[in-house]
């Protein structure tokens, strides 16, 4: 029986390799050769830090006490003196988070909130910026508009504005006495836009209106008020970023969707956390925090040209997890960084379908000619691509001047091509 | 003993290939590299044909979902109505928006992509060597696999705190019910019959009618709904009206009874009526002006389903109409 033996064992051989073969799972989607990137308690690791700092609770006495001073407040007399003084001399941090618990409140009454935002505008602290950026998304009275505009405005966000530029472009309507008002007060705020050296506050309303449309589109690119020195963020003001980040962890839309808000409309010391929380442990919070980075777009990029931040490290290093990985690429190409391209175009030859097309329309908004070969050579291959990536890569590869005749891939929905259309004309504000 | 040593090797070759087959899944057929829903529809024309009467196929280009997503520029809106694949989250978790083939919304590789490869499934017998490599997967058949979407307007908490009657039928029970396919094949119906079908808001609901010391009255019971009527979108609304004959037999103007809805955040003013599951609420008729009392006319009573709650009587869905004689 000895010569049989190394048959044997052959043949077990064999068993085992076909074994293998036969179990293999086949394999459908390419991955790096990086290891994932690790994950820390980013979140709570910051909300440890500042948990001295930003605003304190308030109890519901310490509000009416307010309010009732705010009231109180508003005569001639001696008696509203004192209650001025009171209300100028309360501890800032604390009136504030008392002043926002109105604003705040669905059921408060209007004559309240008007109040509470003009005491926020004149004591409260820089810590309310978060949440007083929320209340744009809700609050519908154009007077407590302008007030908000102009608190956000005083401490360098310029988020407001489009309320001051709606209520000024107004059409007439049937409550025309609080058009009139709401307007009145809208070109009374004009005089706090920050002045230049070719403007000053002054009575032309023209050149006032004009003053606002450049500090505005200085705002919508830069995400800081033009000819004002930043200002960095106060520990207070971090404080209350941070703990408007657990809303991303949320299931429900609705908290994440108001931190969205939010951080899409802060000045711009709000990006270098959102890039930190890219790392946190909890996939909600890291797919949120490149959600609102790809919606800020190209400001983002335009900041870490200015700060000399290198994001292909930071997005490079994200893009090696394969569940994040097609947001990471959007974060990528919503800068508008051409420097991106080298990492996104590996993608376009070897990713899964969610891949190459979230690789093909980053490239839409950040890549340079230098990409063209490979997305001719891309289109006229057999890689199986979406309708998304097709159109994005056509848009992409066409010359400027047939732009318009670039032909809608079919299966694409038309809401899909106008978003694409509107990155390709978006590329001339690139960094 | 040379010879006898390659028999018994060839013997034991021979055994070892036949183990193998035996072992070896079957791979009848090549895997498909699963990319995208179309590749569904070739083996699965009868469940495609259904899914394209759906409201999930239609979840993206839907255009009373772009009037209320202000035409997805509000972004968030687009996870669930054109998912990444559902089963590649936590069970019950919510999901997240994909970047390719949204317009066909929520699609095959939506419910039934597998992580692992393949797809999922609930039917144990699958033929596992089929092309799109089913498994088995009990989640497929799950609340929570539902919950990833539904539960953003909290249907799925209200079926959890809903009679236990009620519970023991999951959302597939009623909105997947099991219908026979050609060739005579038994697979449950992928339209999903919800809101936007008539037979499957009518099974929700029991309208009654009568009179009381206090007068006339409509009752409405939700039997059927293991959720609360109407349920999802804040934007639903269903309306009790009664109109009333006058004495030469001719009806006089609908009026508002009752209105079930759970009204948006900012509708202040506002509470949530809608009805739970299994709960009965009655209403006493309003009377047409001029009226002194209703015993001695005939009233119509009607319940009327809206998607929106601005939506014209003549365009909602009418689900029961009942007659009060006098």
């Amino acid at each position: 029986m000895k010569p049989s033996a190394p048959l044997g064992m052959a043949a077990l051989t064999l068993l085992g390799a076909l074994c293998v073969s036969a179990c293999a799972k086949p394999s459908m989607a390419p991955s790096t050769n990086n290891p994932a990137p690790v994950w820390s308690a980013v979140v709570e690791d910051h909300l440890q830090i500042y948990a001295e700092q930003g605003l304190p609770e308030v109890r519901a006495d310490d509000r009416d006490d307010f309010l009732e001073a705010m009231e109180l407040a508003e005569g001639s007399d001696q008696m509203a003196g004192r209650f001025r003084s009171r209300l100028e001399d309360a501890d800032p941090l604390l009136l504030t988070a008392a002043l926002l618990a109105v604003v705040e409140d669905l059921t408060a009454e209007s004559v309240d909130k008007t109040r509470a935002y003009a005491w926020l505008r004149a004591r409260g602290d820089a810590a309310m910026l978060p949440r007083l950026t929320l209340r744009l998304k809700y609050e519908k009275d154009w007077l407590a508009n302008v007030d908000l505009a102009l608190a956000l405005l005083k401490y360098g966000s310029g988020a407001g504005l489009d309320a001051i530029h709606n209520i000024l472009s107004a059409q007439n309507s049937a409550n025309q006495e609080a058009v009139d008002l709401a307007r009145f007060r809208a070109m009374q705020a004009l005089a706090f836009l920050p002045p230049s050296s070719a403007w000053q506050a002054s009575d032309d309303f023209d050149r006032n209106w004009q003053r606002l449309l450049e500090v505005q589109a200085y705002w919508l690119k830069f995400r800081q008020l033009p000819d004002v020195e930043p200002v960095a963020a106060s520990d207070a003001q971090r404080a209350e970023l941070w703990r408007m980040m657990t809303r991303l962890r949320s299931q429900p839309l609705r908290p994440v969707d108001d931190a969205r808000f939010v951080y899409t409309r802060l000045p711009n010391w709000v990006f270098e956390p959102l890039q930190q929380t890219i790392f946190d442990e909890n996939r909600y919070v890291r797919e949120h925090a490149l959600q609102t980075l790809a919606w800020i777009g190209y400001p983002v990029g335009l900041w870490a040209q200015q700060q000399n931040a290198n994001l292909a490290v930071t997005y490079g290093a994200a893009l090696d997890s394969p569940d994040l990985r097609p947001r990471v690429m959007e974060a990528m190409g919503a800068s508008g960084l051409s420097s991106m391209q080298d990492l996104l175009l590996p993608w376009l030859r070897t990713g899964n379908l969610e891949e190459i097309t979230a690789a093909a329309d980053a490239l839409l908004r950040c890549a340079d000619e230098r990409v063209n070969a490979e997305l001719t050579a891309l289109l006229q291959s057999q890689t199986p691509l979406s309708p998304e990536a097709r159109y994005s890569l056509r848009l992409l590869s066409a010359p400027a001047e047939t732009m318009g005749a670039v032909v809608m891939p079919p299966g694409l929905d038309p809401s899909e091509a106008a978003r694409r259309v509107q990155w390709w004309h978006e590329r001339a504000q690139k960094p | 003993m040379h010879l006898k040593a390659v028999f018994s090797g060839a013997i034991a070759v021979t055994g070892l290939v036949v183990l193998v087959w035996v072992l070896k899944p079957p791979s009848h057929a090549e895997p498909l590299r699963l990319l995208s829903s179309n590749q569904c529809l070739e083996c699965h024309a009868g469940v495609a044909a259904e899914w394209q009467q759906s409201h999930h196929q239609f979840a993206f280009e839907n255009p009373e979902v772009r009037k209320l997503s202000n035409d997805f520029a509000n972004q968030e809106c687009i996870a669930c109505h054109a998912p990444r694949p559902v089963l590649s989250f936590q069970p019950g978790e919510r999901v997240l928006a994909r970047q390719s083939e949204r317009a066909l919304g929520v699609d095959c590789l939506t419910c039934h992509a597998h992580p692992e490869g393949g797809v999922g499934t609930k039917n144990p017998s699958a033929k596992l060597d089929a092309p799109c490599r089913p498994r088995y997967s009990a989640r497929m058949a799950s609340v929570e696999h539902c919950a990833a979407c539904h539960n953003q307007h909290k249907t799925v908490e209200q079926w959890r705190a809903a009679p236990a009657a009620l519970q023991n039928n999951g959302c597939i029970d009623c909105h997947m019910p099991t219908n026979f396919r050609q060739g005579g094949r038994q697979g449950r119906n992928h339209a999903f019959p919800a809101s936007h079908d008539l037979a499957a808001l009518q099974s929700a609901v029991e309208m009654k009618v009568g009179r009381n010391a206090e007068g006339a009255w409509v009752s409405v019971y939700n039997h059927g709904a293991g959720h609360n009527f109407p349920t999802d979108e804040r934007s639903r609304a269903a309306d009790l009206q009664v109109r009333w004959a006058g004495a030469d037999g001719s009806w006089g103007t609908w009026l508002a009874v009752h209105r079930f809805r759970d009204p948006y955040r900012d509708e202040t003013d506002l509470v949530n009526t809608q009805l739970p599951a299994g709960a009965t609420e009655q209403f006493i008729l309003p009377l047409a002006d001029g009226m002194e009392n209703s015993d001695t006319q005939t009233a119509e009573v009607r319940l009327l389903y809206r998607t929106n709650p601005y939506m014209p009587d003549d365009e909602a869905q009418e689900l029961v109409r009942l007659v009060l004689q006098s």
